[in-house]
């Protein structure tokens, strides 16, 4: 099978300090992957890097995604060929209704896919499927992005707006954190209902707790800026138990 | 004053004095006056406050000649109105450019005219709010202007339509110093556009002042309009008004270009129950320089105030926004808001933003607030992480951030301007 994403001896840096020091993974299509690790091991940086966030300089390495050289492309291109990000920390934009921006975006994403645009009709309808996936209460899907939702909100909305757009992947960064077990049993449902045998995830987070409802097929540690150790989804619950010492410990052999 | 100062005032003045048939000359009672004005007052410099971001040289230490009224006006941002259209050219009234639907309880006319067939309303009124005695160039529209609107509304009219009023200012080295005088009696209603255009290329001032008297009970709504398209255009807009009780005003100003734009916005409410709307807009580019100064003086108790300024700027672009709100002793219970938000979009670009309140009685709620601050980087990400470009993804925030301002414009048609959809 041709993989979907493959990254290869990445290498990225931010404000002068070398956060990932030769990162290698890769995701096949229908696959879900956790990344665990410990605090400042590099796990949101992959995923800003990813997704093309500029404050991040990539200095070696590459990524392949889809055929395409995906560190040659800006953020709004990566979200067109279909990678999606699930933001650690959704920006509020106050002004800019949920609604309006989506419409924004699947517009130019359905232009460069050189498909027809959804009518309107088409496109509420979607908005009312995939909100009601995440029980995301109608009044917030028309408010400003973000603004003035609760943490759990926020969340839910990320997850939402990928369901309307549609990614080949989502990278979720720390979707769980702060989430309490209902609204992590929403955010995992609608991820869930996602999940087919054409798209991929990449789960980042801290807590084996996420991967209760959204079992992965692989787990992998990050640990400085490298992937050091990989396993099948048990590996999570020995991380659980041994904490990352366990790990470090193994690292220093 | 030092000696250079003085000799550049009267250098500047005297080539307006030679004008002939100024409404001055009907006026007796303010002569006296306006010429102890214009001899005392100074030239606005780097320490006078309400000047300081503002630099007048270039429009002292140039000639102007006084327009023509049969200059040619160019296009207007307003082609389709179908509605009541008066055109000023260089601040003369002209009849035949204008577009008048009478309606009754409107008296609408030139100021010419007004002043000899409706002199004792003029009298009463002209100059009775304006800072002549305080400002050297509203002594200067005083003391020179020709022409202008009389508008005025008789008791409960209400106008069917909203009027469209147009100025243009063309020909070079033109000043152009009109004088309006709108006044609505009792229950009256007027909704307005106010357009002002710089037409062409050629260097011009303008120095233009409205007084508005909103009677009791009566609704004034005013959407104002500014596209002074040359470089060398200087121009001065200044509105001074008075609410008698239970009365509204309501004033938007859109600056979608001007090189260099001063406007003084003053309300004086002098009756209780009053509600007062200021909302201000510009987006400045290359080295356009705008100045909002308002000033809002609540005299009396139980008034609303609610002021709202928000602009971008680019380039080597320069704002200044100052909002004076004065509540008084005697105005218990006043509510007043006043906000100015700004985003500068490069190093180059600069605002200066000053609230001012000063507030003498003891029950009232009042609030101010002036943001200043760079573009939302990570707003944009976020954007362009969901599939919108940069270009659209900054457009839509630009947009967002002055859509609180532009929502409260009362005109579809000036909504339009900016790309709006009604």
């Amino acid at each position: 099978m041709k993989p979907l994403l493959s990254i290869n001896n990445l290498q990225a840096e931010v404000e002068g300090h070398e956060i990932l020091k030769g990162l290698n993974l890769t995701i096949n299509p229908g696959e879900v992957h956790a990344i665990m690790g410990p605090n400042g091991s590099g796990k949101s940086t992959l995923a800003s890097v990813l997704a093309g966030n500029e404050d991040y300089d990539v200095t070696g390495g590459s990524v392949d995604f889809d055929g395409i050289d995906l560190l040659d492309i800006d953020a709004s291109e990566r979200a067109k060929e279909g990678l999606f990000l699930a933001f650690q920390y959704p920006v509020e934009i106050p002004g800019v209704s949920n609604i309006n921006f989506l419409r924004a975006a699947l517009k130019e994403i359905h232009e460069h896919k050189e498909i027809d645009p959804l009518t309107a009709k088409e496109f509420l309808a979607k908005v009312k499927e995939k909100s009601a996936l995440v029980e995301l209460d109608g009044k917030l899907t028309n408010r400003s992005v973000n603004e003035g939702f609760s943490g759990g909100e926020k969340k839910r909305n990320e997850i939402f707006q990928m369901a309307m757009l549609e990614p080949k992947m989502a990278i979720l960064d720390e979707t769980d954190s702060g989430l309490d077990i209902d609204a992590l049993r929403i955010v995992a449902q609608g991820v869930n209902a996602m999940r087919s045998p054409e798209r991929s995830f990449l789960l980042i987070t801290h807590y084996q707790r996420l991967l209760d409802y959204i079992v992965p097929d692989f787990v992998h540690v990050l640990y400085k800026g490298q992937i050091v150790k990989s396993g099948p989804k048990e590996l999570a619950l020995e991380l659980e138990e041994k904490g990352y010492d366990w790990i470090k410990e193994e690292m220093a052999l | 004053m030092t000696p250079v100062q003085d000799h550049k005032k009267a250098a500047f003045l005297e080539q307006f004095s030679k004008d002939e048939e100024v409404l001055l000359a009907s006026l007796p009672h303010l002569q006296a006056s306006v010429k102890d004005a214009l001899e005392e007052l100074e030239i606005p410099h780097r320490r006078t406050e309400s000047w300081k971001y503002t630099r007048v040289n270039k429009i002292i230490n140039k000639e102007w000649k006084t327009g023509s009224s049969n200059a040619p006006s160019s296009n207007s941002l307003f082609p389709n109105w179908e509605g009541s259209r008066v055109v000023l050219v260089n601040g003369f009234f002209r009849e035949d450019l204008s577009t008048l639907k009478p309606e009754d309880g409107l008296v609408l006319t030139s100021m010419k005219d007004a002043s000899k067939q409706h002199g004792e309303v003029l009298g009463q009124h002209c100059a009775s709010l304006s800072g002549q005695k305080e400002e050297l160039f509203e002594a200067h529209n005083l003391a020179f202007a020709k022409d202008g609107l009389f508008l005025h509304l008789n008791k409960n009219a209400a106008l069917k339509g909203s009027i469209l009023l147009e100025n243009h200012v063309s020909g070079q080295r033109t000043s152009a110093q009109n004088r309006n005088l709108i006044i609505l009696e009792q229950g009256a209603q007027l909704n307005m556009i106010v357009a002002h255009y710089g037409d062409q290329e050629d260097p011009i001032f303008s120095n233009d002042l409205s007084e508005v008297f909103v009677g009791e009970n009566a609704q004034f709504t005013c959407d104002l309009v500014q596209s002074y398209q040359g470089e060398e255009q200087f121009a001065i807009n200044t509105i001074w008004a008075n609410q008698a009780k239970n009365s509204r005003f309501t004033l938007s100003t859109s600056t979608l270009q001007g090189n260099w734009v001063r406007n003084n916005v003053n309300v004086r409410v002098s009756g209780e129950n009053c509600e007062t709307n200021l909302y201000g807009t510009y987006q400045l580019r290359n080295k356009q320089h705008v100045d909002n100064h308002t000033m809002i003086d609540h005299k009396v108790p139980h008034c609303e105030s609610n002021e709202h300024y928000k602009g971008i700027l680019y380039d080597q672009s320069t704002g200044v926004f100052n909002g004076k709100v004065f509540v008084r002793e005697d105005a218990q219970k006043t509510n007043a808001f006043q906000q100015n938000g700004n985003i500068v979009m490069s190093d180059n670009a600069s605002m200066n933003s000053k609230p001012e309140l000063e507030i003498y009685a003891d029950d009232v709620k009042c609030s101010h607030g002036s943001t200043t601050g760079q573009f939302d980087e990570e707003a944009v990400f976020y954007l362009m992480a969901r599939g919108i470009s940069e270009q659209n993804a900054r457009e839509l925030l630009v947009k967002a951030f002055v859509g609180e301002v532009l929502e409260k414009i009362h005109h579809p048609e000036v909504k339009a301007l900016f790309g709006e959809e009604e």
